[in-house]
């Protein structure tokens, strides 16, 4: 299997506060890997950087190969990257289709794009909110539709940061299902996660990350043998 | 009857123009955060260019109609050029490099526009099939003006279908949401704020190309324009299209039933209603909350106090400044007192803006406050110099407290945007209370008392008030009050848990900036002995702020090499046959090449060269 996404070395600093300290770590293309860790331990920067938002210091960051650090976001998301951001900042005075256009991008040659029909049918209480503004869905719809326009422009890695954070069980099922089936299509995932239970089902593969350094990096089978691990460095 | 009826549909007609010029600007802001001050400009090279188009391409309605269309659209390529070529080279940098280039690029455009066409009027032909006039209500109304009454709705309309049926209009709403996610969701940013800028020029264009039929094409139509569209577009709500098209009508109609009520209070009004509606809707008709404005991590850089050989220095330079008048003669003199006065101006200006993170776009209301107050003083009670001097000082730090409070819960453009009004108001009372002011013919014979009536005496004089108070405005920053203000301006929150009041710390520094200024004013009426309603107006204020910028936002002693080279640079370009055209493109090339000031600049170069590669953050 060949790596979609390596991230080797990442030194990310705000000012002269360094976040995250040469953290490193791969993504086989197709499978799911969850970054896990406390507040502030540095999962949202490290996406950031991922998606050119914040300049990395130092590291390589290399989807399918191409180091993409330095390049404007915008580039980053034509290379096929998704991203679904920690508090959905959905456009709130644009309506859900609105939305959903303004994340469409041409359709990259794979079988089965996207289309507005399709996300539809992945969540069905969208399609009823269609010509609703973003200001007034719920959080769960809200984060339906993040995810839901970040797929219009036919990802091929997807990040997401804390995608259950606040939602209710039913809603976070929803959207287990929805992300389940995403990767049934052959989607690469990239989750920030605090919720231990919600990444455990989605997961394969998990880094902890404590003050921006890696405490531990493997399957997530080891993960769940080792509940020290979980205990020291996760709220569970 | 008719007669309000009449004046209620001219009021309609010129909202038209103002609502496209103001249309552009709104858009430009709302996608790039950018306050275009070179719009007006653009609204005149669309008058400008219409008028050739129009001369040249043969008599009838397929001429005038498409040499008006085809105006804005050459503005509109215009715009496009200037924002590839220069504007998109300033967006790294702080927010006020923007504003500095796009001034800059206005005085450019100016002197473009003088070269190409001439410094003469220009009378446009009536509109084919839109001449004469019809009776409405038994008075004569313009046809042309009947016809500008729908084409304001008309232009709404068009937008509106932009904005919310097509791909373009659905991305430019976005990134005026959210720039960050629009763009981590692949909008190319630097297409769309190309394109933006060009419709937006383009709208502006439009508006200029309009008037062809109504009015005089001259070289003042920018200026006229720039202030009213800027209002306009706050009290519509920065980026609301809406909300400028009511903004534009409920003005230009006020104005046009106010006219004749009170003649003078026309130009009153617009700036009435902006204070109002700020103070009512601090974010405008149409606005939307804004989150509180980042601050530019550039502007975070610490203040260093001076080390001793630091001092040292400054006492020499003092001593070297105080031995000029041996060494200059009366005329080079005058100028160096001018760049006293103005480096105290704009050090008082900097005192807001860097340590307190306000952003007056209107500080010639203090100087020229101060300077007017003092004038009055001495022409109407006969006051003698050092009283005048404090009356005018301190008249202008009252006149600070006073406008602070309106302005104190706004932020960032908002702020920057009353603050402008707040000028133009005593602008338009200098003009306009004529028996008081002596309008535009100023106030005369404001001299300095035998003791300091030379030139030599007059600067020294000059130099005793000047060093002392920026010693002041320095010291100040590094005193409790000055690290709390720097608190009030960076973590407001966190300041409130402390027990601190943000606001009112903000309040008393705009204040002191407020006295300051009116003091360097007051110094200016002496020295000049005269005052004019030009020590209120925009270019007073921006040139204070252009001082500012030239040393350097984050730099404590950048005001004063950047009042000095901003002086001698208006010396020296007085001069020469295109001075707007120099100037402009100096304060471009600043803005493009040395994004930290030329203070700034040279500083971060020392310190390089003397450290190695510890670059500056
Ligand atoms: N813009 C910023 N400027 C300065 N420091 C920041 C900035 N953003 C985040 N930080 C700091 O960086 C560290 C890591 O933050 P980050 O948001 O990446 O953590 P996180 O793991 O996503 O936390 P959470 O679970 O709360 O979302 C924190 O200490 C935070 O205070
Ligand atoms: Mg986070």
């Amino acid at each position: 299997m060949s790596a979609l996404l390596e991230v080797e070395g990442l030194v990310v600093r705000y000012g002269r506060a360094t976040v995250v300290h040469g953290i490193s770590f791969a993504l086989e293309r197709g499978g799911v890997l969850a970054l896990l860790g406390r507040n502030g331990a540095g999962k949202t920067t490290t996406l950031r950087a991922v998606m050119g938002l914040v300049p990395p210091a130092a590291g390589r960051i290399r989807p399918d190969g191409r180091d993409i650090a330095g390049l404007p976001p915008s580039r980053i998301a034509r290379t096929g990257v998704g991203w679904v951001p920690e508090d959905r900042r959905i456009f709130r005075r644009l309506t859900v289709l609105e939305n959903l256009e303004v994340g469409r991008q041409p359709a990259r040659d794979r079988g089965n794009p996207w289309t507005v029909e399709r996300l539809f049918a992945l969540f069905p209480q969208l399609a009823e909110r269609r010509h609703h503004r973003g200001h007034e869905l719920s959080g769960g719809e809200q984060q339906m539709l993040a995810i839901a326009r970040a797929l219009r422009g036919n990802p091929e890695l997807l990040l997401l940061d804390e995608p259950s954070e606040g939602l209710a069980p039913p809603v976070v099922r929803t959207l287990f299902e929805a992300l389940g089936e995403a990767r049934a299509q052959g989607l690469t995932l990239l989750l920030s996660e605090q919720n231990f239970r919600f990444a455990r089902l989605l997961a394969d593969r998990a880094c902890i990350l404590e003050s921006g350094t890696l405490r531990f990096s493997g399957p997530m089978r080891e993960l769940e043998e080792r509940p020290e691990l979980a205990r020291a460095h996760l709220a569970v | 009857m008719g007669f309000y009826l009449v004046q209620l549909l001219t009021g309609l007609a010129s909202a038209s123009s103002l609502f496209l010029v103001a249309a552009g600007l709104t858009l430009v802001f709302g996608v790039s955060r950018i306050v275009n001050f070179a719009h007006g400009a653009l609204y005149m090279l669309g008058a400008y260019l219409a008028w050739a188009l129009v001369s040249a391409l043969p008599h009838g309605p397929l001429g005038f109609w498409g040499g008006v269309l085809a105006a804005a659209a050459a503005v509109g390529l215009f715009g496009a050029l200037v924002e590839v070529m220069v504007l998109r080279r300033t967006y790294r940098a702080p927010e006020l490099f923007q504003l500095a280039a796009t001034f800059g690029l206005a005085l450019v455009i100016e002197d473009l526009v003088l070269m190409v066409f001439g410094p003469r009027d220009r009378l446009g032909p009536p509109a084919p099939g839109l001449g004469g006039a019809v009776r409405v209500l038994g008075e004569p109304v313009p046809f042309y003006d009947l016809f500008l009454v729908a084409a304001g709705p008309a232009v709404l309309l068009l937008l509106w279908l932009l904005a919310t049926r097509t791909r373009f209009g659905i991305l430019v709403r976005a990134a005026s949401e959210d720039r960050e996610t629009a763009a981590a969701l692949g909008v190319d940013e630097r297409r769309l704020f190309t394109a933006v800028y060009a419709l937006g020029a383009a709208l502006a264009g439009l508006g200029g190309a309009l008037q062809l039929p109504r009015e005089t094409i001259h070289h003042g139509m920018d200026v006229e324009i720039i202030a009213e569209a800027f209002v306009v577009t706050v009290v519509g709500g920065m980026g609301s299209i809406p909300g400028a098209f009511v903004a534009a009508v409920v003005i230009r109609v006020l104005q046009a039933l106010g006219i004749l009520w009170l003649p003078r209070i026309a130009l009153f009004l617009t700036f009435l209603v902006l204070a109002l509606v700020l103070v009512v809707r601090p974010f405008g008709l149409f606005g939307e909350r804004e989150g509180p404005p980042r601050p530019d991590p550039r502007l975070l850089v610490p203040y260093r106090p001076l080390p001793p050989a630091g001092r040292a220095a400054v006492a020499l330079l003092v001593l070297a400044l105080a031995l000029l008048p041996r060494l200059l003669d009366p005329y080079t003199l005058v100028v160096a007192t001018d760049v006293l006065i103005f480096a105290l101006f704009a050090a008082a200006l900097h005192f807001a803006m860097g340590p307190g993170g306000l952003v007056s776009f209107g500080h010639a209301a203090y100087f020229g406050g101060g300077a007017y107050l003092a004038a009055l003083l001495v022409r109407d009670l006969g006051l003698s110099m050092l009283p005048a001097l404090a009356a005018g000082a301190l008249g202008a730090g009252v006149l600070a407290v006073v406008f602070g409070s309106f302005t104190a819960r706004l932020a960032g453009v908002y702020f920057a945007m009353l603050t402008l009004a707040f000028a133009q108001l005593l602008w338009a009372a200098a003009t306009q209370f004529t028996e008081l002011t002596g309008g535009h013919d100023g106030i005369l014979g404001i001299w300095p008392p035998a003791w300091a009536a030379t030139p030599e005496s007059f600067y020294l004089f000059t130099l005793a008030l000047a060093v002392p108070s920026l010693a002041v405005l320095r010291h100040l920053v590094f005193t409790p009050f000055g690290q709390a203000l720097r608190g009030a301006r960076d973590h407001p929150v966190r300041l409130l848990t402390l027990g601190l009041a943000p606001q009112r710390l903000l309040w008393v520094a705009f204040a002191l900036s407020g006295f300051f200024s009116g003091l360097a004013g007051a110094l200016h009426a002496f020295a000049k002995g005269s005052v004019f309603p030009d020590l209120l107006a925009i270019p007073a204020s921006v040139d204070a702020l252009v001082a500012v910028l030239l040393g350097g936002l984050q730099t404590l002693a950048g005001p004063i090499p950047g009042a000095a080279l901003l002086v001698g640079i208006e010396a020296w370009t007085a001069a020469v046959p295109w001075p707007r055209l120099v100037l402009g493109g100096l304060v471009l090339a600043v803005a493009v090449a040395f994004p930290a000031g030329i203070v700034g600049g040279l500083a971060g170069l020392v310190r390089r060269l003397r450290f190695g590669r510890e670059a500056p953050a």
